[in-house]
């Protein structure tokens, strides 16, 4: 048997601890880490972080629990147990997808407690700040990311962090792998620039939204969540609406100069 | 208040969010007066008076609004 290994992430402002505990198997411990290396690296902290927000702990099971349903015919595995508040156990055996879903689950938490939360949107980089797109499904959220990245560093495809710190809204990119895995992705923050709700029309027009009523409307559907809106979620999002003034109309065909040219003239 | 309940205020309107059943109310400007002073504990004199001399109306023909408000207020019981 060998110590506990750690590594530490920083995503969103938060440090996660990842204890990488004792195991017979010694190369299991490499592999988890070259694993969480590979897709992971960019949120990596050398130094042992002054406070840990949470803790994932990699322990050794021989046999994973299952569950099978006879109805469905369906195997269920169980790939994480929560401990407390702020640790979840997870095991060698599982494999980085269900390492996202942990982080999600962890991010949630650490959200839900701190003004944050995780929105569908992409992003691009507009000098220090972040300017994010919002849609439904096939609005054009991917294709408005895609034509602006010609001038604007992309953030996001898929999703993004919305946290408030000390009187700031910032955004954060999430560690989630996303459809366009060209995005370089770090821990760094942005300002919250502007938000714009996506339509595909045969012109250029954005205009400021003054109406929150549609803005909670829409913001509602494009949040995160495993289940319905919780308590501390909806508070977040309605404390959020209410400070935070940069809500527009993105009116917009498939010109990427013109489409440049419209985001660079409106700063 | 329900304990399931949140508010926030956002504009002059005020927003009320029931976890419970997770429902988003708005309600507009006047209904939110009301709503936020009868939190504050004014009863329902003090509202239309207040009412009356914030939108310089008279307070009787305020009176229908205000039990059209409480009464939608109490049947969605996000009072």
């Amino acid at each position: 048997m060998d110590a506990t290994k750690t590594i530490y992430l920083n995503i969103a402002g938060f440090n996660i601890k990842i204890n990488l505990k004792e195991t017979e198997f010694k190369y299991f411990k490499e592999i988890k880490i070259e694993e969480i290396k590979k897709y992971w690296s960019s949120f990596f902290i050398n130094n042992k972080p002054k406070k840990i927000d949470f803790t994932i702990n990699f322990v050794e099971r021989k046999n994973i629990e299952t569950i099978y349903q006879t109805k469905s015919k369906k195997s269920f595995i169980n790939f994480y147990q929560i401990k407390t508040n702020n640790i979840i156990n997870s095991y060698y055996q599982c494999g980085p997808i269900q390492f996202q879903i942990i982080l999600k689950q962890v991010l949630s938490e650490l959200l839900n407690l701190r003004q944050g939360m995780t929105v569908h949107c992409s992003a691009v980089r507009f000098e220090n700040k972040a300017y994010l797109f919002l849609g439904k499904p096939g609005a054009g959220k991917s294709t408005a990311m895609s034509l602006l990245s010609k001038k604007f560093s992309p953030l996001a495809d898929d999703s993004g962090i919305i946290k408030k710190e000390e009187n700031n809204y910032f955004f954060y990119q999430t560690p989630f792998l996303e459809k366009n895995s060209w995005i370089k992705k770090n821990n760094n923050k942005l300002y919250l620039g502007k938000i714009f709700f996506l339509r595909k029309k045969p012109y250029f027009k954005i205009e400021k939204i003054e109406n929150k009523d549609y803005v909670i409307e829409r913001m509602t559907k494009q949040l995160f969540s495993e289940k319905e809106l919780g308590k501390n979620q909806m508070k977040t999002l309605l404390r959020f609406v209410s400070q935070f003034n940069g809500f527009y109309f993105l009116s917009f065909a498939k010109d990427q100069n013109k489409l440049i040219k419209l985001i660079d003239f409106d700063k | 208040m329900k304990k399931k309940i949140i508010f926030q205020k956002i504009g002059k309107k005020i927003m009320i969010f029931d976890s419970e059943k997770s429902l988003l109310y708005s309600l507009n400007e006047t209904a939110s007066y009301i709503w936020k002073k009868l939190r504050s504990r004014w009863n329902k004199k003090q509202i239309i008076e207040g009412l009356a001399k914030k939108y310089k109306v008279d307070g009787l023909k305020l009176e229908d609004d205000y039990n059209q408000i409480i009464k939608e207020i109490k049947k969605k019981k996000i009072n």
